[in-house]
């Protein structure tokens, strides 16, 4: 089959290794139970051969994607060798905006392919746009086809929607059917941090492809996303996710402490068995990172192309993600700070920094710019009220003295 | 967690959210009416950009932090967010009964001038037009992009008229008078050559260089050569022997990536091809230095003669 651009379907590889995946259902239903027997397979890696990302099916577009795709929100201009690598291990999908890095990572995707021509044809591409009228989405597609040199994209979001009555507009409709009939996009869809109504709503259209949404381990007992998800899937509609790694814990909790136990002590590991959770969940087709270098690249590329998620990591992320229910902080200072008396919110992120990314004199040096008066404050003032207004229950009087002697 | 746990559970959520946000509000009110205010160095919560000329005011004020840059800018946020971002406060600035014509000023704290340097340098757009020995450029749809001090500035007007464009450019020419944008010298872009180098083409990559994920704080540029565009990059490390090391460990990353090293050193300079182009790499006393993509080893190896010649820093 070819498209109205003349290439096959196929153009976009499907060569990746597939493997058996738990489904929600099983996967929730193990949740507590220890059991979780995961086929095992590696490709490549034990065969000495390149590790591919396995693929998956994008709804009813037909086409193969892989697991992992690379979120392009970075300046891509000097970056043709992590692009070239990506390609290698089947990493072909790739996700960028007109708006990322002031369109200077659509730039630098078009200066790729001006080196690289004979590429394009094994990339699946994304852009995005902020309009919703036809005005606005010609000028944005127009403007991105430009910038990446290429004739057509082969996904286009609608950036942003929060709104599920956007999905119901006739302009926007309109417009994307005739780009798509003009050949200059392939499939259409949104993004939306607002999943659950947007999904719903999405899966009564009948004019959208795919939907990306923020997905991670701290949604997985939400129901409601769960049937919106259930929805799409049984429209037809594929589904990408961003966001996977849902940060935000800022305690040395035990359950934390295991996670960096299983792998090995190393944060970026922890990040990789996040990434698994995600791929358990097979409706998800393709998980969305960024990227910036090879290393990391090869790191996450070998994560897909392994050992899915353990038992004991799986029930782990679990037991992690109830223990730090109540220990994830959402930044609303509004509402401790007023009886607080001190920048909460700051001070949890700081900590984030220092016991989430490890990046102690970061978050020493914006320590140290709060006055010592303040700091003394966070040493032996009450915030018992603060913790009550909290809607995480967050322990900020332990947090913030604690804060207080190691960040010093 | 069971349905009926999962389901409960969402609705003691909602219910003390509620509870908390009316506590929060009094709370707020009550602190209003009493003047209070915290003791700490926090930013007010209403940034004055300053500048409103010709009855402009503004009208509308967001303020962000790391967790929540992304309300504002979406996926874009990681780029700031990686780079140190500290703060952002944007104001709407509109002028006439509707408050139009309008625009947006967006201030991002990065925390240094070299972050911020190197979040505006990456952004910058071909064809612009340069100010004040390249700190900031406009550009033909009438927005402003510029640096000062710590402070990364984003002058977008509203809408694509006249009006909202030509408010937004006065208000970034009364800024410019009215504060002399302060700049930080960045010593290693004197090593750069500046014949044929391709105009507001410096950049600071702040991190993972080339894909390298060790080599950090590179100030590069990109370079006319006969046969194509070339970059030249150089970075400064703690010491010598870093640099040499850094620099082997870049041969060796650019050789893992499929690269072959093309005939022996010259000068110390060792040349790689990869993918049909020729990087080359060198280290001098504390410096790590070199060409990236170059169409030609002779392109590589000529610009990479030019790197240096200037100052040291």
């Amino acid at each position: 089959v070819r498209d109205r651009s003349g290439r096959r379907e196929t153009d976009v590889p499907s060569r990746g290794p597939t493997r058996t995946v738990l489904s929600r259902r099983s996967f929730l239903g193990t949740i507590g139970t220890g059991v979780a027997a995961l086929t095992v397979d590696t490709p490549g890696l034990l065969a000495g051969t390149l590790p591919r990302v396995p693929t998956r099916a994008l709804g009813r577009t037909g086409v193969q994607v892989p697991m992992l795709g690379a979120g392009m929100d970075f300046d891509t201009s000097y970056s043709e060798i992590v692009m070239r690598e990506a390609l290698r291990h089947g990493v072909n999908y790739w996700d960028t905006s007109p708006s990322y890095v002031n369109g200077n990572s659509e730039a630098g995707i078009g200066r790729f392919f001006d080196l690289f021509p004979g590429e394009r044809g094994r990339v699946f591409l994304v852009t995005k746009s902020d309009s919703r009228d036809a005005g606005g989405l010609e000028g944005s597609l127009t403007g991105s086809l430009s910038r990446m040199r290429t004739s057509y994209v082969d996904l286009y979001l609608l950036n942003e929607v929060n709104d599920p009555s956007v999905l119901d507009l006739e302009e926007t409709r309109g417009w994307a059917e005739r780009a798509k009939a003009s050949g200059r996009i392939r499939f259409v869809g949104f993004s939306t941090h607002n999943a659950e109504p947007c999904l719903s709503k999405a899966a009564e259209t009948r004019w959208l492809d795919v939907a990306m949404f923020r997905y991670n381990f701290r949604l997985f007992d939400d129901l409601g996303l769960s049937k919106a998800i259930d929805r799409c899937r049984q429209a037809g509609i594929g589904l990408a996710s961003m966001k996977f790694r849902g940060l935000g814990p800022m305690g040395r909790d035990t359950a934390h402490l295991r996670l960096l136990q299983l792998a090995g002590n190393r944060p970026d590991a922890v990040d990789r068995i996040k990434l698994k959770a995600v791929w358990m969940d097979e409706r998800v087709s393709c998980v969305l990172v960024k990227m910036m270098d090879v290393a990391t690249l090869r790191a996450y590329v070998e994560a897909a192309a392994s050992t899915p998620i353990g038992a004991e990591e799986k029930r782990a992320i679990e037991e992690y993600a109830r223990e730090t229910r109540f220990e994830y902080c959402d930044g609303c200072g509004q509402r401790c700070e007023p009886a607080a008396g001190v920048p909460v919110a700051d001070v949890m992120r700081w900590l984030m920094y220092d016991r989430g990314y490890g990046e102690s004199e970061k978050s020493r040096e914006l320590f140290r710019s709060v006055s010592e008066e303040t700091r003394r404050r966070m040493a032996s003032a009450d915030f018992s009220e603060a913790e009550r207004n909290c809607p995480r229950r967050l322990p900020i009087g332990r947090l913030l003295a604690e804060a207080s002697r190691e960040l010093v | 967690l069971t349905r009926f746990e999962a389901t409960w559970y969402r609705a003691a959520v909602k219910t003390r959210s509620l509870v908390v946000a009316a506590a929060a509000a009094a709370a707020a009110a009550v602190a209003a009416v009493a003047g209070w205010r915290w003791s700490t160095e926090r930013r007010p919560p209403e940034w004055d950009p300053g500048c409103e000329t010709d009855g402009a005011q503004v009208v509308k004020r967001e303020s962000f932090g790391p967790d929540d840059l992304a309300d504002k800018i979406n996926g874009h946020a990681d780029f700031y967010v990686s780079t140190g971002f500290v703060h952002l406060d944007c104001a709407v600035i509109g002028s006439g009964a509707d408050r139009s014509p309008w625009f947006e000023v967006c201030s991002y704290d990065m925390g240094s001038f070299r972050r911020a340097f190197s979040v505006f340098t990456r952004q910058v757009r071909q064809g612009a037009d340069a100010f004040d020995d390249d700190l900031g450029y406009d550009v033909p749809d009438g927005a402003s992009f510029f640096v000062d001090g710590s402070h990364y500035f984003e002058v977008i007007p509203g809408s694509d008229d006249h009006q909202s464009r030509g408010l937004a450019r006065s208000w970034v020419k009364c800024y410019r008078r009215e504060h002399r944008l302060r700049q930080e010298e960045v010593p290693e872009s004197r090593l750069l050559p500046a014949s044929d180098r391709v105009p507001n083409s410096v950049v600071l990559l702040y991190q993972a260089a080339f894909g390298f994920d060790r080599l950090d704080g590179v100030v590069a540029a990109r370079y006319r050569t006969g046969a194509g565009d070339a970059t030249a990059f150089v970075s400064v490390r703690g010491s010598a022997a870093e640099a040499t090391e850094l620099a082997d460990a870049f041969v060796s990353f650019l050789v893992e990536a499929g690269g072959t090293e093309d005939g022996p050193a010259e000068r110390g300079v060792r040349f790689v091809r990869l993918h049909d182009m020729w990087d080359a790499v060198f280290s001098r006393d504390r410096i790590v230095a070199g060409v990236h993509a170059a169409p030609t080893r002779e392109a590589a190896r000529s610009l990479a003669a030019g790197i240096g010649r200037a100052e040291r820093p």
